[in-house]
């Protein structure tokens, strides 16, 4: 059994939150975002929202500010994730809108940011244990009598959700798993 | 007896829901359960279960809300209340887009809430300038919308109501657990209070807690004046003076349209851009909003028709693409969809035989469904038109 892009999200978030990281963003399929980041090229004339970006998921711990995106198991899909991730601090522009947002949203929740923090990346999937050398990855998988669309809630989505981090390195893994 | 809250797949906000609501200390089972995805007779039979579920099926006709709490035992089948979060800026057209959820619900005497930011920042690009910066411009809740939500409530004879989504300068408080949740404090003190109150099928016009919502709706209520709104082409006489109603020989209408002396014409122009053919997306929701403001009175009956122009639409292509599908034949009293009396009266073969008869207009797309069944009258590009069952 495969896991959704939800059941890929919802599992790293908490496990996100088991290792001592605060949520700032979350914006698994089917939910309300939490916010997006606007695109600094798009032409300020046009109403639309050309180019926003809504990571799927950022935490923040101590200096470094996580931005991880979520699929199922669609391999290219995953890939284009990984080169939307690449690409995210070529445009300064907008990582300074992020720091913006971020430090509002943190005032906004009590949580403390300091605007020198790093930035880091993770992706999460399930399927294929594929990794790419300077992005982590978050490996999702499910029980097979694992049941999303309906759930008692005396039981644990994470007794059927397992996640596994496959660290870059190991101070990768300290950062992410301290 | 078992509690079900129903969710649009959003799991981890059911969870928070059920972690911060009387549910949680109830020895009885209960259940997060995922709505269907889209209303095709085929993803409604694959995922509903009967007879438990098909009381959900009033509650969706229209438009899926985000969190639905029903409570079932084998004598009592009744969904509870209806909840419905937005994160957007609030500005009028965000939660209007939203309202066609808020309206079924509300029609069917079901306690219903809008969790809303009432204020939200975005940090937005200057316009006309040479080397333009990001500028943060705060969004407030338009005053429209309590009016509307007290009209529905009015209307309904049925709480329904705003709760403000906590922020600081704009910026929204969340759960630090369930991001996609508020945080639990202020209005989603009251809101819980509110679900509370359902869970316990205590929920009247007069208790203490929905009295003090319900009064502040209506105090921050705007003035409406249908001239603001560019949308409608206004009211006008329903029969002109060739006998004809929009061009339509009367004998082709019911007498409900004809009687009513005059017609609101809702005439959006972004029916019909490059990206898609005949929108929903902000005017399905708008339509049902103008309902309730503008085309019935304070007991809920149509003053005036509601008339839909949908500009730069041809019925043809709706009909080719499957877009409307043909409903001839549909029995409306025998429809599961209906209301919670109809649904209830029927068996479980009935429904599922209504589901399978492909002509029931609320298993067609979001655009039949509430363009074609809450507007009395649509009128198309190519001379036909479309009339509610």
């Amino acid at each position: 059994m495969e896991p959704s892009e939800y059941d890929v999200s919802y599992a790293i978030k908490q496990w996100l939150l088991s290792h001592c990281w605060n949520i700032i963003a979350f914006n698994p399929p089917g939910a309300q975002g939490t916010f997006s980041l606007p695109n600094p090229s798009k032409n300020p004339a046009y109403k639309g929202q050309t180019g926003t970006q809504s990571p799927d998921i950022i935490a923040i711990k101590e200096n470094y500010l996580l931005i991880v995106e979520c699929k199922d198991t669609n391999l290219a899909k995953i890939k284009s994730d990984v080169k939307k991730l690449r690409n995210f601090l070529i445009n300064t522009e907008r990582v300074d809108l992020l720091k913006r947002i971020v430090n509002n949203v943190c005032i906004a929740n009590e949580f403390t940011f300091d605007a020198n923090v790093e930035i880091i990346f993770a992706k999460g999937h399930g399927r294929n244990k594929y990794t790419e050398s300077d992005i982590g990855t978050f490996f999702v998988t499910v029980k097979n009598n694992w049941n999303s669309k309906i759930i008692d809630v005396k039981t644990k989505p994470l007794d059927f959700i397992n996640v596994e981090y496959i660290p870059i390195s190991a101070e990768n893994k300290k950062i992410l798993e301290n | 007896m078992v509690y079900i809250i129903w969710h649009d797949s959003d799991y981890d906000l059911a969870f928070w829901v059920y972690k911060n609501s009387k549910l949680r200390n109830i020895p009885e089972e209960v259940l997060l359960k995922e709505l269907p995805h889209d209303n095709t007779s085929e993803k409604l039979l694959a995922s509903l279960e009967f007879p438990r579920d098909s009381i959900i099926l009033p509650t969706i006709k229209y438009e899926h809300p985000d969190i639905i709490i029903q409570k079932y035992d084998e004598s009592t089948n009744k969904i509870l209340c209806v909840n419905e979060f937005m994160t957007h800026t609030p500005q009028w057209q965000h939660p209007a887009q939203r309202f066609s959820r808020i309206y079924g619900a509300s029609k069917l005497k079901i306690p219903s809430a809008l969790v809303v930011p009432k204020t939200k920042a975005k940090l937005e690009k200057e316009k006309k300038k040479k080397n333009p910066k990001y500028d943060e411009k705060s969004y407030v809740l338009s005053p429209v919308l309590y009016s509307l939500f007290d009209k529905t409530t009015t209307i309904n004879q049925t709480p329904t109501l705003i709760f403000h989504w906590p922020d600081k300068n704009g910026y929204l408080k969340t759960d630090p657990e369930h991001p996609t949740a508020p945080k639990l404090v202020d209005d989603i003190k009251l809101w819980f209070d509110f679900v509370n109150l359902a869970i316990d099928d205590k929920i009247t016009l007069t208790e203490p807690t929905m009295k003090k919502i319900i009064d502040r709706n209506k105090s921050a209520a705007g003035l409406i004046d249908i001239k603001n709104y560019k949308t409608i082409r206004g009211i006008v006489k329903t029969v002109d003076p060739a006998c004809r109603v929009f061009g339509i020989l009367k004998s082709q209408l019911p007498k409900k349209i004809i009687e009513r002396e005059h017609s609101m014409v809702f005439e959006p122009s972004g029916l019909s851009p490059p990206t898609s053919y005949f929108r929903t997306d902000p005017y399905a929701g708008m339509l049902s909003a103008f309902d309730n403001l503008f085309c019935s009175d304070d007991s809920g009956s149509r003053k005036y028709n509601l008339v839909l122009r949908a500009k730069g639409v041809e019925m043809r292509r709706l009909r080719q693409t499957g877009t409307f599908i043909d409903k001839r034949n549909h029995d409306l009293s025998m429809c599961p969809f209906t209301d919670y009396h109809t649904v209830n009266k029927l068996s479980d073969d009935d429904i599922k035989q209504h589901l399978l008869s492909k002509n029931c207009p609320y298993t067609g797309t979001k655009q039949q469904r509430v363009y074609g069944e809450i507007s009395d009258l649509i009128l198309f590009d190519d001379g036909d038109f479309y009339l509610s069952d």
